[in-house]
């Protein structure tokens, strides 16, 4: 069985201070085309439950069509929100019976100004909403909260809130790096590993079910992810299947080398064998690396090894320019001589 | 109870379903309530910072009630919302 996270479109209406700028750039829905497709293979491909993200996916200019056509291919379906579309959608989402596994909204704080810093005035009272509206309709949600520096210290809080929202659980997961203007939120190692073990402690004690996202650290180098169990795959907002969610707008900086093929151009059957393939030569290199002793203790969070892993197999990587004016110079002549 | 005018607690965030039910959550106690129609529009009476008489007078237009009636259930329901903190008493 496969999950494939789907993203519906790279358009948004936050712009959080941690994302991707590919991630809210705003180009584009995932193309009709690819999405037939993508409807008419999955199931014959072993897929059944697609997860959709974005951006914001509830954006997608067809939405609820898309939905529609996933339920009646007999796939499950689930989605990540930021919640502020979802006072428009809740009466129609509850006629979907069991396809619909439940929404996770994303809150990046316990208290409303640690998350509207990040996401933007209002955009903590929209999630609230939309938690008032899942328990009132009895839809299940969840919530998700990415780790920065701005609300590492809210992990206790996080946990007490979903479970007095009626949250189906919490999960927490990692900033990836790379984040564009993200340096002043990312953790250091050091942060990262004691907000997990703050976590798996306050854990035990939690009267909801409180999770982490695969990039956490591991003792063994070798992670079982979704990705890496041949489990869950994703397809980006422009039908680029793909390794990883989490990688996913890392892709320009990894040369695309967490790519298996477009499904614009590629049937998912293909592509899906690609990444078993990728998954494969992935893992042997890992071990070869491994027993050599040459892994550092970094590459034991396994998300920063994958970047890494990618980026050292990358032949050709986009680089972000860095333009400074000299003395004389004024930055258009300076950019000029960047390109 | 106080007479006094009445205000949506700040930290309360309100949200309407389908035109005839409101869920209130305070952000503070992480309490949720549910108000019917005729709280409803009570509630979006004092969003609007009608006073009593004018919120008792909006029920009278609306549903089939006597003056004595329509009063009578503002007044429960402020006096309620004050207690579990979603309505505070307003500065005049």
């Amino acid at each position: 069985m496969i999950r494939l996270v789907v993203e519906l479109t790279d358009r948004c209406n936050l712009r959080c201070a941690h994302c991707f700028d590919d991630r809210h750039a705003g180009t584009g829905d995932l193309p009709d085309v690819v999405l037939q497709r993508l409807l008419g293979e999955a199931s014959a491909c072993g897929v059944t439950h697609l997860s959709f993200t974005g951006g914001e996916p509830t954006l997608h200019r067809r939405f609820r069509e898309i939905v529609r056509d996933t339920v009646e291919s007999g796939l499950t379906f689930s989605f990540v929100s930021n919640g502020s579309t979802f006072p428009r959608l809740y009466s129609w989402l509850a006629g979907h019976g069991k396809a619909f596994l439940g929404v996770t909204f994303s809150l990046d704080g316990a208290r409303e100004r640690t998350h509207d810093r990040l996401r933007g005035p209002g955009s903590f009272r929209s999630v609230m909403r939309a938690a008032s509206i899942c328990v009132a309709r009895r839809l299940p949600f969840t919530l998700n909260m990415v780790l920065t520096k701005r609300n590492r210290h809210e992990i206790e809080a996080m946990i007490e809130l979903a479970a007095r929202l009626g949250s189906g659980g919490v999960r927490f997961g990692h900033l990836m790096p790379r984040s564009p203007g993200a340096d002043d939120l990312e953790l250091s190692l050091d942060e990262r590993l004691a907000a997990e073990q703050e976590i798996w402690d306050r854990r035990s004690r939690a009267t909801v079910p409180v999770g982490m996202a695969p990039g956490y650290h591991a003792d063994s180098p070798f992670f079982p992810c979704g990705p890496l169990e041949l489990e869950e795959f994703n397809v980006d907002y422009r039908g680029n299947v793909t390794l990883c969610c989490h990688l996913s707008g890392n892709g320009e900086h990894l040369g695309g080398r967490d790519r298996a093929g477009n499904l614009a151009h590629a049937p998912l059957r293909e592509c899906l064998e690609r990444l078993e393939t990728m998954v494969a030569e992935y893992r042997a290199a890992k071990r070869r690396r491994f027993e050599r002793g040459a892994l550092e203790p970094r590459d034991y969070s396994p998300c920063l090894y994958c970047v890494r892993y990618f980026e050292e197999t990358a032949p050709l990587q986009v680089v972000r320019p860095m333009v400074v004016a000299s003395a004389g110079e004024d930055q258009e002549s300076a950019c000029h001589k960047a390109r | 109870m106080s007479q006094g005018a009445i205000a949506p607690h700040p930290d309360v965030v309100d949200t309407e379903l389908d035109g005839h039910e409101t869920v209130l959550l305070h952000l503070g106690t992480k309490k949720y309530f549910s108000l019917n129609a005729t709280g409803s529009v009570i509630w979006q009476c004092l969003k609007q910072g009608l006073e009593r008489e004018a919120i008792a007078r909006e029920l009278q237009r609306r549903y089939d009630v006597s003056a004595e009636r329509a009063a009578q259930s503002v007044t429960i329901l402020l006096d309620a919302l004050v207690e579990q903190r979603l309505a505070c008493h307003r500065e005049q």
